[in-house]
């Protein structure tokens, strides 16, 4: 399965380069990319933040054709709707996204910080994030 | 008076400064060393300090190997005051002295363990070699020897944790520190 098959199917998708851009829909899409063509497995998200907007990257991979497929959604309101009830490993990646960039993931019920500490004020991995917590003026 | 009060000393340290039992602390990459430190290689039992603890408790020597976190902070705090007196500690490592290539720009490392511990020798290279880190026990050791019981409370006193009220991050309700002394 190739990219371009993918953009014959999916209205609302874009290619770039090895990446597919998907505009709108995710959920449909992913399920649809899950149950008909056999990606199984999700690698990884990854979450990077370009000054205007967020975007996730998710990584999905096919046990049976041994194939790769890069998905990339921009966020929008710093909320993103959950694949954690597709696939289990993403719970404790959009857990680790929602502690360093502060994206809530509308769908999964474990969103708490992983590790920063509870009672931690921001998140730390975002372009503007300044570290102006009082309680940490000892450490300067 | 003076006599017997010398006499003493010289026993007592003698005693702990020949047998200083380090905790088994390390948080990252110097830990490495201190395990290098160890092996038959640079052998730490030939100055009396090869037996490493797995409880406070049980441990003269805190060897702090390695960065610490602001999560990381609260154990450090806690394995200090559980462990008897007398205590000693030895920072070792850049990001245990000052932070180390943390020291600007990051929001999770403590900039330097004296921030929150007492600390009596300061090792810093990013990583100390196993040669090094046996010359701080010898100096460590050559302090000891110096030390007076009559003078050991104004010493304490000096070694109390800095802060518990003035960091509210660093003192949560769950680890409920208490403070142990040894009157």
């Amino acid at each position: 399965m190739n990219t371009d098959k993918i953009k014959e199917i999916f209205d609302c998708v874009e290619t770039k380069a090895d990446k597919i851009i998907v505009k709108k829909d995710f959920l449909n899409v992913i399920d649809l990319i899950k149950n008909n063509y056999k990606f199984d497995m999700l690698k990884e998200i990854i979450a990077i933040d370009n000054k205007d907007c967020i975007e996730l990257i998710y990584n999905l991979y096919s046990t049976e054709n041994d194939e790769d497929l890069k998905l990339s959604l921009t966020v929008s309101n710093n909320e993103a709707d959950s694949v954690s009830k597709m696939y289990d490993s993403a719970v404790a990646d959009e857990k680790e996204i929602y502690d360093l960039f502060g994206i809530k993931f509308i769908g999964n019920d474990e969103l708490k910080r992983l590790y920063m500490p509870e009672n931690w004020q921001g998140h730390p991995l975002r372009k503007d994030y300044s570290e102006n917590d009082k309680r940490l003026e000892w450490n300067e | 008076m003076n006599v017997i009060v010398t006499s003493i000393d010289y026993i007592l340290n003698w005693s702990r400064a020949n047998s200083l039992w380090p905790l088994t602390f390390a948080t990252s990459c110097c830990g490495i060393e201190m395990m290098q430190t160890v092996a038959s290689n640079n052998d730490i039992a030939r100055f009396g300090s090869e037996v490493f603890r797995g409880s406070p408790r049980q441990a003269d020597l805190l060897i702090c190997a390695g960065t610490i976190t602001h999560k990381m902070a609260p154990v450090l705090l806690r394995l200090y005051e559980q462990m008897a007196e007398p205590k000693y500690v030895i920072a070792m490592g850049a990001c245990t002295c000052g932070g180390g290539m943390f020291a600007e720009n990051s929001y999770s490392v403590v900039r330097g363990i004296d921030k929150i511990i007492p600390v009596d020798i300061y090792l810093p290279m990013c990583p100390p070699s196993p040669e090094s880190l046996l010359d701080s026990i010898r100096k460590l050791q050559k302090n000891i020897k110096k030390e007076s019981i009559l003078s050991r409370k104004s010493f304490m006193d000096k070694h109390e944790p800095k802060l518990k009220e003035n960091c509210g991050l660093l003192v949560n309700e769950e680890l409920n520190i208490t403070k142990i002394g040894i009157d």
